[in-house]
């Protein structure tokens, strides 16, 4: 799998790239551009990109050392559960979003957004940053 | 950061963590002729040069770890960086969308503030103490 490693990378910075850019600036696009729709889009590279953080960081998680610093286990538990909560919560969010219908999703959902999107940048791009470096 | 930028830096991240954490608390008990929203948009302003500082300080320690520091030093500077990376990209998102939106935001974001502030006041006012000290 070594050859897909820095493919993933690229993707998984380029990716979490787009959606900080899009989180910061969204409010200064001209009024033409509809914010929801690239939302929309971008939670279909998103989605990719939590599947791939998922199985990698569940993977690196395994083939740590138990002879490993305590700090090598802790990051690497910490970046799968990470990558776990992140799923639960985009996931829940997303299908929500997709059958939300003209009303729009509810203040309780909403309020969720930017803390996935915080986790998903910070989470992407250390991962893509890891893989690239490793 | 540089020997000579230490003191003013940790000066700066003080008394903006000071400013911030005295208007988070007292702004109820303002005389009516005070804008709270006002200086609040004074404030972010000295907020964003401190998450750019705090973030840049906190990388820099982070790069210059030294391999076999102990292993609570290493998990302090690493909660510090993540901590500050979270603070630039909540507060960044919450200002620039204050800014667009001419002080009249939604819900959501009027909730993240608290968060932010919250943040701030704990990331800047540690990693002035430890500038301080260092």
């Amino acid at each position: 799998m070594d050859v897909l490693r820095k493919p993933v990378a690229v993707y998984l910075a380029l990716s979490a790239l787009v959606v900080l850019l899009h989180f910061w600036l969204g409010p200064f696009y001209p009024e033409s551009w509809d914010e929801g729709d690239i939302w929309t889009v971008l939670n279909g590279f998103m989605a990719a990109g939590i599947v791939a953080t998922v199985a990698y960081t569940c993977s690196y998680k395994r083939g740590v050392d138990s002879d490993a610093g305590t700090l090598a286990h802790l990051c690497a538990y910490t970046a799968f559960y990470a990558a776990v909560v992140l799923a639960v919560l985009f996931v829940w969010n997303w299908f929500d979003d997709l059958n939300a219908g003209a009303d729009g999703q509810s203040a309780t959902r909403l309020i969720f957004w930017p803390i996935i999107n915080t986790m998903y940048v910070v989470l992407m791009g250390t991962v893509g940053w890891h893989l690239w470096r490793k | 950061m540089e020997e000579r930028l230490k003191i003013p830096g940790s000066i700066y991240l003080g008394l903006t963590a000071l400013a911030v954490l005295l208007h988070f608390w007292l702004n109820p008990f303002y005389p009516e002729s005070w804008d709270v929203g006002t200086i609040w948009e004074v404030l972010a302003v000295f907020m964003a040069i401190g998450v750019i500082s705090a973030l840049t300080h906190a990388w820099v320690h982070k790069r210059r770890l030294a391999a076999d520091a102990d292993t609570l030093t290493q998990l302090w500077v690493h909660a510090a960086f993540y901590a500050a990376v979270v603070l630039a990209v909540l507060f960044f998102w919450n200002w620039f969308d204050n800014l667009a939106a001419a002080g009249d935001q939604g819900q959501t974001h009027l909730t993240y503030w608290i968060v932010i502030n919250t943040m701030y006041i704990v990331v800047s006012g540690t990693l002035s103490y430890h500038l301080w000290r260092e």
